[in-house]
């Protein structure tokens, strides 16, 4: 498998030394180029995390300290932002979740007049840039502010809400999108098999269909909360007056970062590594624990 | 002080309302700077309730003069401000000021760093609600005059009940009196003022004063000019020696077309707003237009540090600008905001939050009180600008709404959006 | 049970269906309508059907929608180029590296945007780690800059959505069955030579020379760089079962991650705002400020509505070609 699709077949032709030493180095040499490339602003990130600027701006680095570390919150406004950001990713992502995982069971389970429009309806949210996404909402909402009908507060002022609104509003289609790819090589004789031992709809969804599209649900939810948590664009259309991380980062880089920024940032990095990590290995071991057996009684 | 004279000139609502700030600032500034003696209540002020001298605690006045509007003063105030526009205590987790306010009241305040932008905010926190006559969730706001000049005209903000605000009817530099947009001086209740002029790293560029560095080759790329179109053009305008303050469409025209001429030859680097001090700290420009209160952030007390940031006044002249507090009509804490107000203009109060922020302070009597802070902020010219100064600086006048929409329009094409 | 199952699906879509329509669909609706008002501020919007205002979006802003498919095209074909190769080793090569190489091409989406673009303000700092020590050493003129030029831009775009074309290159070409290469190979097909040599050279050489254009730099000196690169490339690393085999087969790959790449780079304007001067602002940047600054709600939402338009029916088009079903089923995920 080595040098598959790339030249180097040396039953025909050996290429000269030069040629040679091209084609095994270039690749690899190139590949860490680039993956050092993608990390590097991560790195420059969590250095800055322990840098100690004289100013009230972290661009330079100064001197090592901690800290930042030691204080994470320690600035006016911060923890406010992170908890909101917190909040609205938590439960933009429970409901997105659910949502769009009941979208993709439909499209997947069962035919029915609708579904390529539906399937149109999910798709466009993904392909419309986020800043019309953003702008449209705030149409909306600035113009229902006088509406009647919906409790006040609701929609205008803009508030922690419809942020809320907005996110699970693009993060719906990417759950969709993901769950369907787990549902796609979904085994069906196993849940007919289920309801041919006498199972019913719901005890056979329960008991067979959710704990085998469960990893794919969470890795749908993890998408969700990563976007949400990271989301600047649209948020900052929908957010009024009410500051989340994304959009506190935004206000402090017209004013000088603070390195708590910086630490917060890494902090939600690592986080999410060692979630992607945990829910790797969790999957693998449900899938070997889960489908091992069956597979093999089925071959 | 040498600008005594200036405040013996009489101050007509005329000299404010022509662009003609100039008397009325050196009033102002004169009324700021100079300890009591020399300090009655102006001719044409508006008579100060007598009671209301400066260290009355704002609890105190407002439970001795209160009316109906603010009797139940516990509750709460939500306060949307600039960033970085208010003390901070050391460890950078607290507001004393507020905390002092909350301890004398019981008022708590909900104080946000929720203006970037003063249409941004207009747009994203004001228009909705108070277009639908509908409660806004921010019971006092800062923003720039001329925004609060447009909420005037619609009608949006509602009157400061001054019986409720007695420092602030005494303690207010004269020259904010009965500005144009504010006939009564009940609608908006200054809260800094500031001089745009040139920014510049001293060790790359040595003393500038002069407005044409702006235009000047030799700083190509490394110039940054402000998205805020009255201080841009404000600036282009003094350098053709028009005055902002009685500027017309042709003459704005003219500075638009100078500015243009500077993006687009290349020579300007970026438009930015507070940002620039970041373009400036990470050594990428050496020039910039810059707000005077800015720079004792950009001067950064460290030897190893190849910059020194310097704010000049330009020789041309430089412009002024005023932030006020302001209540959005409909608003549900009325009476909170106003105890802030007279919080706010009680000197020591004031004089603390200056001592921070190093903008201009509209406050009477708060120069007393900033020597009892630290006596070297009482010469800063950056707080208390001297006689010199003051009748270089230029303000940008009152527009009407078609200026203000196509002069806007004329400039963000200019700025490249 | 049975007796729903008509209904079932429907009662499954219901929820999620009516947030799209209420929340995408309805202020869609809104904003169109918002852009056939007239007004100001003081006296408010009233809908007078005034179509006038797309020809004005049109006539006045074209040059800055322009910019946008330019940069987001350059940043597109970029991302490609690097994108592709790295997706290429990762799938063929990355033996036990494999998925150490995958977590690190999607590290970054791990790290707030922001801090990540305004990482590469430190990083390209006119006298930062990058460009300081090359004029120290005489390399560059000392005035010369990265931050608030053209290149920045696309630059802070590419990076930031190279992940986005990087995985659906590397879900494509995970699934080339490597049996077919090497019956290729058996084959006797072998090096791509000349070809490989002649189409790299004018490929490499029309890419560098129009990015560098687009860039505003001079376009010459970029593109006889890239002929010889591309020609490099073409004579020593692409091979005839590369080019007959594995690239085909990666097509659905690259329609997938251009699109996913192409479409938030047209409408970004984060780094055109942070990374870019006056004259490298995009029509996001646009939209943003007016909506956002100048409260021209109509020709605001002219605009954005020109650019959702204008994107769902270049989307649309693709979605023909490749079939709804798989363009939202197969490519994002």
């Amino acid at each position: 498998m080595s040098a598959a699709a790339f030249p180097a077949n040396a039953r025909r032709r050996r290429p000269g030394r030069l040629g040679a030493m091209i084609e095994r180095s270039v690749l690899p040499i190139y590949t860490l180029g680039v993956t050092l490339y993608l990390i590097l602003p991560v790195a420059i990130m969590i250095l800055f995390s322990f840098n100690d600027p004289t100013g009230r701006s972290n661009l330079v680095f100064k001197k090592f300290s901690i800290d930042a570390w030691l204080d994470p919150l320690g600035r006016i406004g911060l923890a406010d932002a992170v908890t909101n950001s917190l909040i609205i990713a938590l439960g933009s992502t429970l409901v997105a979740t659910v949502l769009g995982t009941l979208i993709a069971l439909a499209l997947v389970r069962y035919g029915f007049r609708g579904r390529n429009a539906t399937n149109m309806l999910i798709f466009l949210p993904m392909s419309t840039p986020e800043v019309v996404l953003g702008s449209s909402l705030l149409t909306l909402f600035i113009a229902t502010a006088d509406l009647p009908f919906l409790p006040k507060g609701f929609l205008f002022p803009l508030s922690i809400r419809t942020i809320f609104i907005a996110h699970v509003m693009f993060n719906i289609s990417y759950v969709v999108v993901t769950v369907k790819a787990r549902l796609q090589d979904f085994p069906r004789h196993l849940e007919e098999a289920a309801m041919d031992l006498g199972a019913n709809e719901w005890a056979t969804f329960w008991k067979v269909t959710f704990p085998l599209i469960l990893p794919g649900i969470v890795a749908a939810a993890l998408l969700a909360f990563s976007l949400s948590i990271d989301d600047y664009v649209i948020t900052s259309f929908t957010s009024g007056s009410a500051l989340t991380f994304p959009i506190y980062i935004y206000g402090a880089q017209q004013r000088g970062i603070p390195v708590q920024v910086n630490v917060i940032g890494t902090i939600i990095f690592v986080s999410a590594v060692l979630l992607v990590v945990l829910t790797t290995l969790w999957q693998r071991r449900q899938a070997a624990k889960d489908f091992a057996p069956i597979g093999a009684a089925e071959s | 002080m040498s600008d005594q004279p200036l405040l013996e000139r009489p101050i007509t609502r005329r000299a404010v309302l022509v662009g003609g700030s100039l008397a009325g600032f050196a009033a102002f500034l004169s009324a700021c700077g100079i300890s009591g003696q020399s300090q009655g209540p102006t001719a044409g002020t508006p008579a100060a309730t007598p009671g209301a001298t400066a260290g009355t605690t704002a609890a105190a006045t407002v439970a001795a003069t209160e009316g109906p509007a603010a009797t139940n003063l516990s509750g709460e105030l939500n306060w949307a401000n600039w960033i970085g526009y208010i003390d901070v205590s050391d460890d950078n987790k607290t507001h004393p000021t507020i905390d002092k306010f909350t301890a004398e009241t019981t008022i708590k305040v909900n104080y946000v760093e929720a203006v970037d932008d003063n249409e941004t905010f207009f747009s994203r926190d004001l228009k909705g609600p108070l277009d639908a006559n509908q409660p806004p969730q921010w019971d006092l706001v800062v923003l720039t005059d001329w925004m609060i000049a447009r909420l005037a005209r619609l009608g949006w903000l509602a009157p400061i009940n001054t019986a409720n605000t007695p420092n602030f009817v005494a303690n207010l530099a004269d020259n904010y009196r009965g500005r144009s947009f504010d006939p009564d001086t009940n609608l908006a209740a200054p809260w800094q003022s500031g001089m745009t002029g040139i920014g510049f790293d001293k060790k790359k560029t040595g003393d500038l004063t002069s407005l044409a560095v702006f235009w000047d080759e030799k700083y190509k790329g490394k110039l940054t000019y402000l998205t805020e179109m009255r201080d841009t053009v404000g600036l282009a305008a003094i350098k053709l020696g028009f005055d902002p303050g009685t500027i017309t469409e042709d003459q704005f025209q003219q500075a638009l077309a100078e500015v243009k001429t500077a993006v687009d030859s290349g020579l300007v680097r970026q438009l930015t707003g507070n940002s620039y001090v970041d373009v400036a700290l990470a050594g990428d420009s050496v020039v910039a237009m810059a707000w005077s209160g800015d720079v004792q952030g950009l001067i950064v007390p460290d030897e190893q540090d190849d910059q020194d940031w310097q704010w000049a006044l330009p020789t041309e002249g430089g412009m002024l600008w005023t932030d006020n507090m302001c209540i959005p009509k409909g608003a549900v804490n009325k009476g909170q905001a106003e105890a802030w107000i007279n919080f706010y203009y009680e000197p020591a109060n004031a004089a603390t939050i200056e001592a921070w922020v190093n903008y201009v302070c509209p406050v009477k009597g708060a120069k007393e009180e900033i020597i009892k802070i630290d006596p070297d902020l009482a010469t800063n010219p950056l707080i208390f600008p001297p006689a010199d100064w003051v009748a270089r600086l230029r303000q940008f006048r009152a527009v009407t709404a078609e200026e203000e929409q196509s002069w806007a329009e004329d400039f963000s094409k200019v700025i490249g959006l | 049970m049975r007796l729903s199952r008509r209904s079932a699906p429907y009662l499954l879509l219901l929820p999620g269906l009516l947030w799209l329509l209420l929340f995408y669909v309805y202020p869609a609706l809104q904003m169109f309508l918002v852009s056939l008002s007239t007004g100001n501020i003081d006296q408010g919007y009233q809908v007078t059907y005034n179509w006038s205002i797309y020809g004005r979006a049109f006539s006045e802003y074209l040059p800055w929608f322009v910019r946008s498919v330019e940069y987001g095209g350059v940043a597109t074909i970029l991302a490609f180029l690097l994108g592709y190769p790295l997706a290429y080793t990762i799938a063929f090569r990355g033996g036990r590296y494999k998925n150490v190489l995958l977590f690190l091409v999607i590290a970054p989406f791990f790290t707030s945007f922001l801090l990540r673009t305004l990482s590469w303000k430190i990083i390209l700092a006119d006298s930062g780690i990058v460009l300081g020590p090359l004029k120290d050493a005489g390399l560059l003129p000392g005035d010369f800059r990265l931050l608030a030029t053209p290149a920045a831009v696309v630059a802070g775009i590419t990076y930031n959505f190279l992940p986005f074309m990087t995985l659906p290159l590397y879900v494509a070409l995970e699934k080339v069955d490597v049996r077919l290469v090497e019956a290729a190979q058996d084959l006797y097909a072998g090096r791509w030579r000349p070809a490989g040599t002649i189409v790299g050279a004018i490929v490499g050489g029309l890419l560098f020379a129009v990015g560098a254009a687009i860039l505003g730099a001079p376009a010459v000196l970029p593109g006889v760089a890239g002929a010889v690169v591309g020609a490099v490339v073409g004579t020593f690393l692409i091979s005839e079962a590369f080019v007959r085999v594995v690239l085909p087969l990666s097509l659905p790959g690259v329609f997938a991650g251009s699109l996913l790449t192409f479409i938030p780079a047209v409408g970004d304007f984060v780094n055109a705002e942070l990374l870019g001067d006056a004259k490298s602002q995009m029509i996001g940047n646009v939209i943003q400020g007016r909506f956002l600054k100048i409260t021209d709600y109509p020709m605001a939402s002219a605009l954005s509505f020109i650019l959702m338009a204008a994107i769902i029916v270049g989307v649309l088009i693709y979605a023909r070609v490749l079939g709804t079903e798989e363009l939202t089923g197969g490519s994002a995920a």
